[in-house]
């Protein structure tokens, strides 16, 4: 990579996050309601009038932008209007536990689909492969939601196996009560993208079967296996990678309901929350932050573009 | 050389297991009949149909034919690379005195890289993109042969510059999007010879290359195959390929053979109308340029309903009722080790009969004057110098 896509990409990453900014920060303003009533539903007209200004709200759209642009870029997240609480102090503590989530989520998924992936690819047109495929879309056809609120039903509150609710205030951080906490929200979110992974890796797989290279390296007299993952596979994981990483962005502030289902104290519950409180400051800090998330991943997808394929390496070098 | 040097002194391999005295004699490689046929939708396609031949030991034999005429899927069928869904197969393969047709897939795996191996058309395509040239080379040698992870970067190393690639340390390092296709033609045929394989069959080496790196890839298979006492199967659709470094050439139409022979006797006495064409079909130097090519009118047929009596009948100049017929049977020549299907063969009494009766109906009816036309003007001289001059000559020499 060099200084030169490297820069490109940075001004990339601006232009993005202003355009994601500016319209999420339109988006909220349509939301009906008005936070002044929410703080002192009240307060005379007067009091409330008095707290507009001094929360800014008085001031234009565009400035209001403005004004909440500046502080960010100066590290300044904002407050809570309702109880003046630091939006970082309240980030830092539900930033990780949806990493967490999305982390544990996309492993759950990989670890599934990939060896699913290559076996089906590896006996296409086989009975495994038709079955594979017919359960697989399946569950893709079942909205996480409906999946997650069955696991809720049944192994949270009917046979008692798993806590259902944990809003808990530190989240737990021992291994075991943090995965008895983790494992339905993470299932719930895993089994959708079972099903996108598995599809996207078998298709690319059986079209890199049919290369020449393959053939190559049958001649050459190893086995099957060695063929698959060795030679196979890498060449067929770069749109896996991309929807990967698209999805990575989508996990961090796209739980929203399954983190609500759960209660688990996330960032989607958190703007979740927010919404509902007409938060617009803490709101706004929120959507950028995951903007900001999504291009630093799909930044990252590019780059392992080229460390899984030299050719894609090559043409930039020369580019 | 230094490379069979270090391998004994090292001592990886047994000089008797690699080399082993008693089944030196006999035929390396001894096909008798086989037949490969794909089921598709439309029906059986009779890609390979009752083809036999046997191959000595370091010798080599081309296997020349349009396109289409199941020369690659021959190669690939005797050396066992084709997959087992949907494809019927019969007749036998022996390698070395065994049947490795019945063999079971891990057994036949075994066979490929160290008994024998392949160098495929295409040097873009047939490499991993993804994987270091020295991974590539190297990965054989690992899996077969019991030896360290450095003796094996130094036999790649060595194994590259023997097959002519300058700076071999260095291109151990590469990709192969970052070489040529001569160079990566180069690679491939490193690959192949490895593990150091008895047969290696050549899958039109030269035809995705560059005409000015084509005679040097020839000349390196050629050489390596001296060098290391291999068998070679060359496979071209180019009989000016095949001509000056093949022992035995063997012509192939619509998945069967239809005339086989000792390289100088082919040339000298073909008595197929196929290879003729064939023959005429290349360019020659001698030629005033702008001469135009000569093409074998028509298409190589539908191998799911080949035609009735002798496949090459729709096209042939010779063509008689006879040939729409009945198949002809593959015969031998008066020359050692030459055999032809034909019921009027080129370069005989019959066949210029039937060339005559043929040029005269088509001045006739006009019908069919395309094909006489090819088949007369160039193939008629043709005929007459090849046998009358060479045909002594040639006993004994093969």
């Amino acid at each position: 990579m060099s200084l030169h896509t490297f820069a490109q990409k940075v001004l990339q990453l601006v232009v993005v996050l202003l355009v994601v900014t500016f319209f999420s920060f339109c988006l909220i303003k349509l939301i009906p309601g008005d936070p002044v009533s929410k703080i002192i539903p009240f307060g005379t007209n007067l009091q409330k009038a008095q707290l507009r200004r001094d929360l800014g709200l008085d001031t234009s759209f565009i400035s209001q932008y403005l004004t909440w642009l500046r502080d960010i870029l100066t590290g300044d997240f904002g407050r809570y209007y309702n109880n003046n609480a630091s939006v970082s102090s309240q980030l830092t503590k539900s930033l990780p536990v949806s990493l967490e989530l999305m982390v544990y989520a996309q492993v759950f998924a990989m670890l599934f689909a990939i060896p699913l992936g290559i076996l089906t690819a590896y006996r296409s047109g086989s009975k495994f492969d038709g079955a594979t495929n017919t359960i697989a879309f399946g569950l893709l056809a079942l909205p996480n939601f409906v999946l997650a609120i069955i696991l809720a039903v049944y192994v949270g509150a009917k046979w008692k196996l798993l806590p259902t609710q944990s809003t808990l205030d530190p989240f737990p951080l021992s291994p075991i009560d943090n995965w008895r906490y983790m494992l339905m929200p993470t299932i719930a979110l895993a089994v959708g993208q079972i099903a996108v992974y598995l599809r996207l890796l078998r298709s690319d797989m059986i079209a890199t079967l049919q290369e020449d290279f393959i053939t190559t390296a049958k001649a050459k007299g190893i086995p099957n296996r060695k063929i698959l993952l060795k030679h196979a596979l890498r060449p067929s994981s770069l749109t896996l990678l991309t929807v990967a990483g698209l999805n990575v962005g989508a996990l961090i502030g796209g739980a929203v309901v399954i983190e609500v289902i759960f209660g688990l104290p996330g960032l989607g519950y958190r703007i979740y929350q927010a919404i509902l409180a007409r938060e617009y400051v803490a709101l706004q800090s929120y959507v950028a932050l995951i903007a900001i998330a999504y291009v630093l991943v799909n930044f990252a997808v590019d780059v392992l573009y080229s460390v899984l394929d030299p050719r894609i390496r090559h043409v930039r070098a020369a580019a | 050389m230094s490379l069979l040097r270090r391998r004994r002194s090292t001592e990886f391999i047994p000089a008797a297991d690699r080399y082993p005295v008693e089944p030196l004699a006999g035929a390396l490689l001894e096909v008798t009949d086989i037949r490969t046929h794909f089921e598709t939708s439309r029906g059986l396609v009779r890609a390979v149909d009752g083809v036999s031949f046997s191959l000595e030991r370091g010798k080599t034999l081309g296997i020349v034919g349009e396109s289409g005429s199941g020369k690659s899927v021959l190669s690939r069928s005797v050396m066992g690379l084709l997959p087992k869904n949907g494809v019927v197969r019969s007749g036998s393969i022996r390698f070395e005195g065994r049947d490795t047709s019945q063999l079971a897939p891990d057994d036949q795996r075994k066979l490929w890289g160290t008994q024998m191996s392949m160098v495929f058309q295409d040097p873009m395509t047939s490499l991993n993109p993804v994987m270091k040239i020295g991974n590539q080379i190297t990965e054989p040698l690992l899996y077969h042969l019991d030896i360290s992870k450095s003796f094996a970067r130094e036999t790649a190393v060595s194994l590259l510059s023997s097959v002519g690639i300058p700076e071999p340390e260095r291109r151990m390092k590469q990709y192969p999007h970052e070489m040529s296709g001569g160079m990566r033609q180069r690679v491939m045929i490193a690959i192949a010879i490895a593990c150091g394989p008895k047969l290696l069959f050549a899958d039109e080496p030269t035809t995705a290359l560059d005409v000015t790196v084509q005679a040097q890839i020839l000349d390196l298979l050629q050489a390596q195959q001296r060098e290391r006492f291999m068998a070679m199967i060359l496979v071209t659709h180019d009989l000016g390929v095949v001509a000056g470094r093949t022992d035995e050439i063997a012509v192939m139409y619509a998945g069967k053979i239809v005339e086989k022979a000792p390289t100088r006797t082919l040339f000298s006495q073909m008595r197929m109308p196929y290879t003729e064409a064939l023959m005429h079909s290349i360019p020659k130097l001698s030629n005033p340029s702008h001469t135009r090519l000569n093409v074998i009118p028509g298409r190589p047929p539908d191998l799911v309903s080949p035609p009735k009596g002798c496949n090459f009948s729709p096209r042939c100049p010779y063509v008689q009722d006879k040939c729409r017929k009945e198949e002809p049977p593959l015969v031998r020549a008066e020359a050692a080790g030459h055999e032809y299907a034909c019921w009027f063969p080129a370069g005989t009494p019959q066949g210029r009969a039937a060339l005559e009766r043929n040029v005269v109906a088509g001045a006739m009816s006009g019908v069919t004057a395309e094909t006489v036309r090819v088949g007369t003007t160039p193939i008629g001289g043709g005929i007459k110098s090849g046998t009358t001059t060479t045909a002594p000559s040639t006993e004994g020499s093969t």
